[in-house]
């Protein structure tokens, strides 16, 4: 009859399905971070159809894949059900059968075992050394929606009607056909070379609603495992990720060698007894012997007993009396879940002597004596014996955590449990695996530049369940959010393009596009708990993107260039108090355009208006890309502000030129370009992508000499496109306690350490990059005084303020305007501060204590966004 | 016992979850772009996927193309490959253009392995035509009532260089046709060319004014994409509305009343014609190009914006 522990077999192995979901999760993180190791990826970009289009369906698709998940099927040897949630956006090539644009839900499949055709080419001697898992064709389901892409039906299309059910229907029929001829294709296994231990029929899969799920596997203890995998029925985990249980009758096929000794005992005992005078004392030796053992298991749960019965004789040719014994010996089992061991442990042996006739009394306890001191060293060398064998586990822990680590690197594993009862042991286990990454919120403008594509965003061992986009401009624009499950793309109706590459008559422009702006997004979704198994929800920090004027950084020799933060309207700001920004920090240099820089120094006239519509109109170089940056005398733009920029914003959309609309902030525009203030007149400049003044004109101008000027100047350049905005140090960037050194990188040695802040500092750090005349930077000043300067006797974090552009005395000034009693650095070049990368000021940095940047803020803190758009990350 | 269960456990867990390593495998194209089709695959309409291009619903269709010339014959070659088959083209080479008012001189030679100007054919090299030409017989259905003509450029006269024209394309002149007693001298044809000023132009004839009012300046330093359509403009009448692009952009459009095709004349690549008469009066070389010249394209309708900017996106993946 079978065991109930492990059938047929000595012992069996399970593995629970959360442990194998677990390492799938596993895997699905390694993707791309860790290239060594086993992946699922997280996102692909495939062609579909190219060799033999089914349906006639054939294109591109770009492809987000969640964490895998594997449901075990109970009694079965040879198949199982894996599901894994996609996302797609589908582009047919023309001409070819459609299919829905955005097809998101969960693939559900059956794959199934099969023995390889030796006849099939190549195979004839390896077959039998494979397994190879095939997708059941029939078995792929596919559950949730297909939606068209609204944005290219375009405005004013009448849609017939038609029953939404039936098309529902059919695309979800359509979508399944396709997903089942590419798992039964494209993505086919590949045959799986395995031992002989792991060939079809000994794997078997368990799953009742209550135990859950686990594979099964049986384990030849004494040679190759024999019996039938059916006869494994009972889950044995109770919660543990991988469960041992041994036979019984194993247990006790091992004790046999303890009782060896037992069965060949054989002892002569010398006895004396004393007689009364004048009879002489009585000296003989006694020949003791003992019968076959016999030995029960006695399970206790936490503990076992091997109870050992053994009978026995002693006899002796002389007249005293004979004897017979019986020797009861316990060896307890036990399991030290601390250290991970079984231990063998012999109890003490009872003996009962039984004798009755002339000197029974003393030929008895000389037997028991006897007896007690040889069975003892006997089960004390037995259990010594087979302790080796036991602490086989704790020594080979090392080298079996390597191999579950060819999966997860950070892959542990022990044992921490036992479970005694009468039918055997069932050891329980854990595998511990590497902690989840954080979540990656990334995006980026699609190849057809209508939109910004989050296909690599993910959630490491885990799905994507939304994106939460939002997004500001710089400017007089309106800030705008959308909500998507469906789909990884923020994309806008397209439009038509006007001559200086802008999209024209958009209902729905985007920052990144049609613009200058920021644009957020935030995930949410699941992942596998690396210790449960279990999906828990869980949400990304929001990810924000800005996309600038892409200038050349050349211009500003000699001093920053800066603009007001626009965005920063959205917050209700005091407009002198808009953050700063440092012209010329956006990353791609190969796209930068040329510029027409026009210094408006009291009001934006219809003459100057007129005279650069006409000449742009006029100009005659296609070949070169241009961007219109509009700047107002500083402090113009705060009384009328938001009125003018929408004003000139409107004027430039019409002419199809991307155009910023700012302050000629501190004079440094007007100064570098040689333009005179005070005049009242325009003043114009013509920036090269390089970055030189190629041409300046004060005063007005006529339509056509501006034409000229740009035919003659214009640099040959790409488009106007709105670049990323080199981007401040990352959240989880790894700061050096040097890197606030001014001199570091200069060799030049330092009578002082670097401030204590990140690792040196031991505790929360915060830096702050400011400017030393900026409003904004003062008004952070204050608020950062107010939240961290030191009180008397409570502990705080290290506050330290980098003064750009200012001396030491320059620095100590601003540090007693304002009162403040932080750490301040002047960084007169501003070398600390382009080592951060900073281009916004004020930012704020918050390290944590080993020097990680856990918190990123730019602007005034505290300043609060009614429309949810806001300019703060933080560490996950 | 337990030895065994620590060998096996992780083989078993190995074994299940390397069951799914498939998914991660080479079978995956992973998460770059497939490669860009080849730019003459794309224009014969035998791409395996359409490319980063920014319009992915224009299907690439040879069926409109007449005749295609990519002008990438090795250096000695005598014709120039027509790719669609219609009519090769034959390069016209060892004599002097001079310079008279109006036209440049030049050597009349190719310079050959110059640096390709299609990115997906990076090896490929391309032709200076310095006063050398690709002339083109005359083949009936060689010239359509709409039609579309395109190159890749590069531009190597001086930006100084002005009151001069330079001349791209162009079939015709003033001459009767050949077996037609009907008819009387008179023009017939086209040509694009840049100006004296150095701006792109057309003209069509029998029209003698110049088409577009607004003319966009050649562009320098690098290649860059010229396309000329012609296309019937209203549904009935003559007219002809002619789109010039540059790089893609829609840079001038103008309205004729009447094209009249060059029948029985070349298409010369590269020089304008100085005799009047192309079919009966020897060729007289003029107005040469001075550039790259790579990829020419005949096709037998007016293509569309989306279309010709389909044709630039595919030459811009680097």
């Amino acid at each position: 009859m079978p065991n109930p522990l492990t059938g047929d077999f000595e012992a069996v192995l399970q593995v629970s399905g959360a442990t194998i979901n677990r390492l799938l999760a596993s895997m699905h993180q390694n993707a791309s971070a860790k290239p060594n190791l086993p992946s699922f990826p997280h996102s692909v970009r495939m062609r579909v159809g190219d060799n033999r289009a089914i349906d006639g369906v054939r294109g591109s698709a770009d492809v987000q894949v969640s964490v895998p998940h594997v449901e075990l099927i109970h009694g079965v040897t040879d198949r199982f059900i894996l599901e894994v949630g996609i996302r797609a956006w589908y582009r047919p090539d023309p001409g070819t059968s459609p299919l829905p644009t955005f097809i998101h839900g969960t693939v559900r499949a059956e794959y199934r075992i099969r023995d390889i055709d030796p006849a099939c080419r190549g195979w004839a001697k390896r077959a039998a050394d494979y397994l190879w898992i095939r997708v059941v064709r029939d078995s792929v389901r596919f559950e949730g929606t297909a939606q068209e892409d609204e944005s290219v039906l375009g405005g004013g299309i009448s849609i017939l009607p038609v029953d939404t059910a039936v098309v529902d229907a059919a695309n979800m029929a359509k979508i399944t056909k396709q997903i089942a001829g590419l798992l039964a294709t494209r993505f086919e296994a590949t045959p799986h070379p395995v031992s002989n231990r792991f060939r079809r029929g000994l794997l078997r899969s368990l799953n009742a609603p209550i135990g859950g799920s686990a594979v099964v596997t049986p384990i030849g203890l004494s040679g190759e495992p024999a019996g039938n995998i059916a006869s494994v029925n009972n889950l044995l985990l109770e919660g543990a990720d991988l469960a041992v249980a041994i036979d019984v009758g194993y247990i006790m096929s091992i004790v046999n060698p303890a009782l060896d000794a037992i069965k060949t005992f054989s002892k002569t005992v010398k006895v004396h007894v004393s007689t009364p005078w004048p009879a002489p004392d009585i000296d003989t030796v006694y020949h003791a012997g003992l019968h076959p053992p016999k030995v029960a298991w006695q399970a206790h749960g936490s503990y076992a007993v091997f109870n050992i019965k053994v009978s026995g004789w002693a006899t002796t040719r002389s007249i005293l009396a004979n004897a017979t014994f019986d020797v009861e010996e316990n060896i307890f089992l036990y399991f030290d879940s601390g250290a991970g061991r079984l231990w063998l442990s012999p109890g003490s042996p009872g003996v009962k002597v039984h004798s009755s006739g002339l000197g029974s009394g003393e030929v008895a306890s000389a037997v028991r004596d006897a007896v007690v001191k040889a069975v003892g060293p006997i089960v004390t060398a037995a259990c010594a014996q087979a302790q080796p064998t036991l602490d086989g586990m704790t020594t080979r822990t090392q080298e079996l955590s390597e191999q579950l680590q060819t999966l997860d690197d950070q892959a542990t594993l022990g044992l921490d449990q036992a479970q005694f009862v009468k039918d055997g042991i069932v050891l329980r286990g854990w595998i511990g695996l590497e902690s989840r990454h954080g979540l990656m919120v990334k995006f980026k403008k699609t190849v057809q530049q209508d939109g910004h594509s989050a296909l690599e965003s993910w959630i490491p061992g885990g799905r994507i369940d939304k994106f939460e986009w939002s997004w500001t401009w710089t400017g007089s624009g309106k800030p705008g959010k959308a909500t998507y499950d469906d789909r990884f793309l923020l994309r806008r109706p397209g439009g038509r393009v006007g001559r200086w590459g802008m999209a024209l008559d958009l209902q729905m422009p985007l920052p990144g596009l049609d613009g200058w702006g920021t644009v957020c997004l935030k995930i949410k979704g699941v992942r596998v708990d690396s210790v449960t198994g279990q999906l828990v929800a869980v949400e990304s920090t929001k990810r924000c993107t800005r996309f600038g004027l892409n200038i050349s950084d050349a211009l500003d020799q000699g001093g920053r260039l800066f603009l007001r933060d626009m965005p920063e309207l959205s917050k209700r700001v005091p407009f002198p108090e808009l953050s700063l920004v440092r012209a010329g920090v956006a990353s791609d240099a190969t796209r930068m355009a040329n510029t027409l820089l026009l210094y408006v120094e009291e009001a934006w006239d219809e003459e100057t208006a007129s005279a650069l519509k006409g000449g742009l109109e006029a100009c005659g170089r296609y070949d070169a890309g241009l961007a219109l940056l509009v700047l107002f005398r500083e402090g113009l733009l705060a009384a009328a502000g938001p009125r003018l920029m929408a004003m000139v914003e409107e004027f430039a959309r019409e002419l199809g030129i991307a155009a910023l609309v700012n302050e000629d902030v501190r004079g440094g525009w007007s100064r570098s370009l040689s333009l005179r203030s005070g005049t009242a007149g325009p003043a114009w400049g013509l920036i090269s992508p390089e970055g030189t003044v190629t041409w300046t004109h004060q005063g007005h101008i006529s339509p056509e000499h501006l034409t000229e000027a740009l035919d003659s100047h214009l640099r040959r350049s790409p488009d106007v496109s709105p670049v990323e905005f080199r981007q401040s140090p990352e959240i989880g960037r790894q700061i050096s306690s040097t890197a606030l050194h001014p001199g570091f990188f200069e060799l030049v040695e330092s009578p002082c350490p670097p401030p204590p802040f990140g690792r040196l500092g031991g505790s929360e750090s915060i830096v702050a990059f400011v400017q030393k005349d900026s409003a904004s930077s003062h008004a952070q000043l204050r608020a950062l005084t107010s939240k961290y300067e030191q009180r008397e006797g409570e502990p705080g974090p290290v506050v330290v303020v980098v003064v750009d552009g200012a001396d030491e005395r320059e620095a100590e000034a601003l540090k007693n305007q304002l009162g403040f009693d932080f750490v301040t650095l002047p960084d007169p070049v501003g070398t600390i501060t382009d080592r951060f990368g900073i281009g916004i000021w004020p930012t704020t940095i918050t390290l944590d204590r080993v020097g990680t940047i856990s918190g990123l803020e730019t602007g005034v803190m505290a300043a609060e966004l009614d429309d949810g758009v806001g300019q703060t990350e933080a560490a996950e | 016992m337990t030895y065994w269960a620590f060998v096996l456990t992780p083989l078993v867990v190995l074994l299940i979850v390397l069951l799914f390593r498939f998914v991660g495998c080479s079978d995956f194209e992973g998460a770059d772009p497939p490669p860009p089709p080849r730019y003459r695959d794309y224009i014969m309409g035998e791409p395996n996927n359409p490319g980063p291009v920014k319009n992915t619903n224009v299907k690439p269709s040879s069926a409109n193309v007449i005749a295609y010339w990519r002008l990438i014959d090795a250096a000695g070659a005598v014709e120039a490959k027509d790719e669609k088959g219609f009519q090769n083209g034959q390069y016209k080479e060892g004599f002097g253009i001079p310079p008279v008012p109006g036209s440049e001189g030049a050597p009349g030679s190719f310079l050959t392995g110059q640096k390709a100007l299609i990115v997906t054919d990076p090896t490929t090299m391309c032709r200076f035509f310095n006063g050398a030409y690709v002339l083109v017989a005359y083949k009936k259905n060689l010239y359509t009532p709409e039609f579309t003509l395109e190159a890749w450029v590069d531009i190597r006269w001086g930006q100084n260089v002005v009151d001069f024209e330079h001349t791209l394309f162009s079939a015709g002149g003033f001459y009767d046709m050949p077996f037609d007693l009907t008819t009387t001298k008179a023009f017939h044809g086209f040509r694009v060319f840049a100006d004296e000023e150095n701006r792109w132009q057309m003209r069509i004839w029998p029209s003698t004014t110049n088409v577009f009012q607004s003319r966009p300046l050649v562009t320098r330093d690098g290649k860059t994409h010229i396309a000329v359509t012609v296309q019937k403009d209203g549904a009935v009448g003559p007219n002809k509305k002619v789109v010039l692009y540059v790089d893609g952009k829609v840079t001038g459009i103008g309205t004729v009343g009447f094209y009249s095709l060059p029948e029985h004349a070349p298409l010369l690549i590269g020089v304008a014609n100085g005799s009047n008469d192309p079919v009966n009066d020897p060729l007289k070389p003029t107005q040469p190009m001075l550039c790259l010249v790579q990829e020419v394209v005949l096709h037998s309708k007016a293509l569309t914006q989306e279309e010709i900017e389909n044709h630039v996106d595919i030459n811009k993946i680097n």
